[in-house]
């Protein structure tokens, strides 16, 4: 017995100390501890990420030559840049800052910033998506993007497309400017650093990379010498954290200043805390339902507009999305130049029926609707069956994982879905009806699956004309902001086969310790400003 | 005459050491046949699954100039037999390849989360073995009075409840409510990068480097998955040992032992127990494997960086190089278990000598 006696007295021991550890643990006054899943961030490659959590990191390891401006949506601000001018032909000439300096302590020249967007488009990653969109190839990039000085960088038109278009894209990941020189030393065979930079930084942002272990950790270093100012934050933590609950406790505790990702109960439950802040960013997209126009009753416009009545859009944004989306009624957002009030959605289930029957579906159809299997699409999904149920329309969910659920959409062979776009420029009208109406090919091998329309084999080739027309206009942005506004208009009006339910939320929660945190509409949360006060 | 004679005499010294040479080639031979097929059969069903590596690196959006660009760096565009061989040949050189989606090499991720995963396992086991061993031997010797029920109890709640669901009540009470615990994760966030990385264990890194902040920061950090994990290993532990002390117990010798006057402790822990230890060193073995392996489901309660987590991640998306990897060390922890176990049967049992 005297064995088990030693072993509770131990154990007892143990204990306390453990206690009187733990009880002393709080993030500390210089350090910034944040908690998401990373499982998305994949790559430290600012031309080569596309996800919510990538763009927070790189945001803080690089700078652009434009920022967004938190209080003005659609406004941009000097970073790289301090100004920039617009020829009447569209080209942009942007002044360097004189200060800005890479954290090797070389300075910022014109020939990085075109060496970094050549290198954008050369290597074919994701971050050549919008240059390309503007006419950008990997044959033209070396005269299109050129270095006049040294503190001044052209960007010259490829196809005609309104200037403020991308200047609101500059400021995301894919606008960040890489120091040529450290590239050019860990380049293989002519990779531009590819291999290397995937898990490094070369960047003149105000935190350095100390180390990024996948799923697991990364840890950013202050950059003293960083031009725009010290951050006030000594280290950054950045820590992967998959389970919403096990983040709710750290940050109750007050062992996390910020999480991401956290599940609408946790939410909900922070939302009571004194200590936690819970913050929205409104995003770029809708959570949407789709139908695929060769499906032979989808492709009857009368089907279409007779199912936007059916759905329950208040009751399923104040109960399934509430959290992950906002309410809205049509494919431009209304703080958005170019949103048009009273149009789109409206739920009115007596009309649905009637409006099927007299299509020739008063018994309703049969269909499949494929969804992810993740919050909020299941349950999105459910609901949205449980509306159409009324009218008569079963419908058969098949849940999966992504390349389960969007591969079908891909490859144009569904019959409904539900799903979550991105607008290329988001607080642009262009982003928003470029990516939901625009179809300027509808060939099964035209292969334009960012393109929702595409997906949904449905072409408007008056809204094409349109949407072509505004994005050429440089000079008069009433004209461009109308013409978007008309292509809007023959959409809605043509009974859409997509059906926004949702404009994109973000939320997190954030200790009410922090001062100067806040977030980016386009994801580039910057963290040089962030203090703690007790 | 004399030559004839020294070579019948010298015959049978010589073929022990030919049969030891014969056994030993033997069993290299079907470690190395079991590993071939573990990897070919890996592979094979990597490549049937359907999941689609090249989405996972590109993204749902991409264009299909983009996708087909990457899958061919891939090498994915291959016939799968040609896929197999190159895959084969780089592994005979040592290198697994990289991670689809870092391309970081993959030999360089497990080198750092092995020993997470280790380090929680092995302070399971120690808890699993220490606890569960004494309390299936108690259970026993108090067969069918109340400590036996009580300690079955545990046993059954220990193997019925999810552990997912123990570990989240657990850090709710220890780490939310009671504050002794530490959180998610091996240590402390501020504390990272506080004592250098020499062996990849935290708690023998931070002993060498002495910094006792962080030693305790990590102790309070394995504790709780640890006992979490160590709860569903007492579990199993107790049960198997009750049953093997419960047989042994039954036993003429052990009578003869009572009969003798030879004092209970004796009995149970000098006479009993002495012959149920090579059976243990299995189960302990075994069990020791399986978290080895990773324990999934707790590595995401706790965040826990370990091997478990990497496993199902690159599983999800496919990435067959990390997958064929983990398997190959998977068998080859179970093989040296084995040997381990077989070389403890000699310590205990002379008569394998």
């Amino acid at each position: 017995m005297s064995h088990v006696r030693t072993l509770l007295a131990g154990t007892v021991a143990l204990a306390s100390m453990l206690a009187i550890n733990v009880a002393a643990a709080k993030t500390p006054q210089d350090q910034l501890v944040i908690g998401m899943n990373m499982v998305n961030l994949t790559s430290l490659d600012p031309h080569n990420v596309n996800s919510y959590e990538s763009y927070h990191v790189i945001a803080n390891l690089y700078d652009t030559l434009v920022r967004n401006d938190a209080a003005t949506p659609g406004k941009v601000l000097p970073l790289l840049a301090k100004s920039w001018a617009v020829t009447p032909d569209g080209t942009i000439e942007f002044t360097l800052d004189e200060k800005a300096t890479f954290q090797t302590g070389r300075k910022v020249t014109a020939a990085d910033v075109a060496y970094s967007f050549q290198r954008a488009v050369k290597l074919g990653l994701l971050g050549k998506t919008y240059f390309t969109n503007w006419g950008y190839t990997p044959e033209n990039v070396d005269q299109k993007f050129r270095a006049k000085d040294d503190a001044t960088f052209v960007m010259e038109v490829a196809t005609p497309v309104a200037p403020s278009l991308k200047l609101g894209a500059l400021t995301r990941a894919y606008g960040a400017i890489v120091d040529k020189e450290v590239i050019a030393e860990h380049e293989k065979d002519g990779d531009m650093g590819r291999g290397w930079l995937a898990s490094n930084a070369a960047g003149s942002g105000a935190f350095s990379l100390n180390r990024w272990n996948p799923n697991d950790i990364v840890v950013l270093n202050r950059n003293d010498e960083y031009w725009g100012g010290e951050p006030k934050m000594k280290r950054v933590l950045v820590r992967h954290l998959p389970e919403s609950q096990t983040e709710r406790l750290q940050l109750e505790k007050g062992d996390l200043d910020v999480g991401f990702q956290l599940v609408s109960a946790d939410i909900d439950g922070l939302a009571k805390n004194p200590d936690i802040v819970i913050d929205r960013l409104v995003g770029s997209g809708f959570y949407y339902l789709i139908m695929s126009t060769k499906d032979p009753e989808f492709a009857k416009p009368e089907v279409r507009k007779a199912l936007r009545y059916c759905i329950n859009y208040k009751d399923i944004n104040d109960v399934v999305m509430k959290n992950y989306g906002k309410s809205a009624t049509t494919f431009v957002p209304a703080d958005i130049p170019g949103y048009i009030p009273d149009i789109g959605n409206v739920y009115d289930p007596a009309k649905c029926k009637q409006d099927l029957a007299s299509a020739g579906y008063g018994d309703g159809f049969s269909k499949q609707l494929l969804s992810l299997n993740s919050t909020p699409y299941a349950d999105l999904a459910t609901a949205i069956q449980q509306n159409l149920a009324v009218a008569g329309i079963k419908v058969d969910i098949q849940t999966g994982n992504g390349d389960q659920t969007y591969g079908p959409m891909r490859d144009r062979k569904f019959q409904l879905g539900v799903g979550r776009t991105a607008s290329s420029a988001q607080t642009d009208a262009d982003g928003w009806v470029r990516t939901h109406a625009y179809n300027p090919d509808n060939k099964d091998d035209a292969n334009l699956a960012n393109l929702q329309a595409w997906r949904a084999s449905f072409e408007l080739p008056e809204v094409n004309r349109l949407i072509d027309e505004a994005a050429a206009i440089t000079d008069n942005e009433e004209k461009r902001v109308e013409l978007y506004k008309q292509a809007l208009k023959l959409f809605e009006e043509s009974g859409p086969p997509i059906i926004p339910i949702s404009q994109r939320v973000d939320p997190y929660a954030k200790s009410a310790r922090l001062k100067n945190y806040v977030g980016d509409i386009g994801w580039m949360t910057r963290w040089d400003q962030v203090e703690k006060q007790d | 005459m004399v030559n004839q004679m020294e070579t019948t005499v010298r015959t049978p010294v010589k073929r022990p050491g030919l049969r030891k040479y014969r056994r030993f080639s033997g069993s290299v031979f079907s470690v190395l046949t079991t590993l071939f097929l573990l990897v070919l059969l890996t592979f094979v069903i990597g490549r049937l699954m359907p999941v689609d590596p090249v989405i996972a690196v590109v993204g749902p959006d991409a264009d299909r100039a983009t996708y087909l660009k990457v899958k061919q760096e891939l090498g994915l565009d291959l016939p799968i037999f040609q896929q197999f061989w190159i895959f084969f040949k780089n592994l005979l050189h040592g290198d697994f390849g990289s991670t689809l989606l870092t391309g970081r090499p993959v030999m360089e991720d497990i080198v750092r989360v092995l020993p997470a995963t280790i380090e929680l396992a092995t302070v399971t086991i120690i808890l699993g073995a220490g606890i569960g061993i004494p309390l299936g031997v108690y259970a026993a010797v108090n067969r069918g009075r109340f400590a036996d029920h009580a300690v079955r109890l545990i046993a059954l709640l220990g193997h019925s409840t999810p552990i997912f669901w123990i570990g989240m009540v657990g850090l709710m009470l220890f780490y939310a409510k009671l504050g002794w615990v530490g959180g998610s994760g091996r240590i402390d966030l501020f504390y990272e990068d506080i004592v250098p990385s020499v062996t990849g264990f935290l708690l023998i890194d931070a002993l060498l480097a002495w910094d006792m902040d962080v030693f305790w920061s990590a102790v309070s950090h394995i504790i709780l998955p640890a006992s979490v994990l160590a709860y569903a290993s007492i579990a199993y532990i107790s049960r198997i040992t009750r049953s093997f002390m419960l047989e042994q117990l039954s036993q003429e010798y052990v009578t003869t032992a009572r009969a003798k006057g030879v004092p209970r402790n004796g009995v149970i822990w000098h006479h009993a127990f002495k012959n149920i230890r090579v059976q243990l060193v299995t189960v302990v073995a075994l069990s020791y494997g399986g978290m080895l392996e990773g324990a999934v489901l707790i590595e995401t309660v706790f965040g826990w960086p370990g091997f478990g987590q990497y496993l199902t991640n690159a599983l999800v998306i496919g990435d067959m190089n990390v997958v064929v990897a983990c398997t190959l060390i998977i068998g080859c922890v179970f093989i040296v278990l084995n040997v381990i176990s077989d070389l403890l049967y000699r310590f205990f049992d002379p008569r394998i000598q």
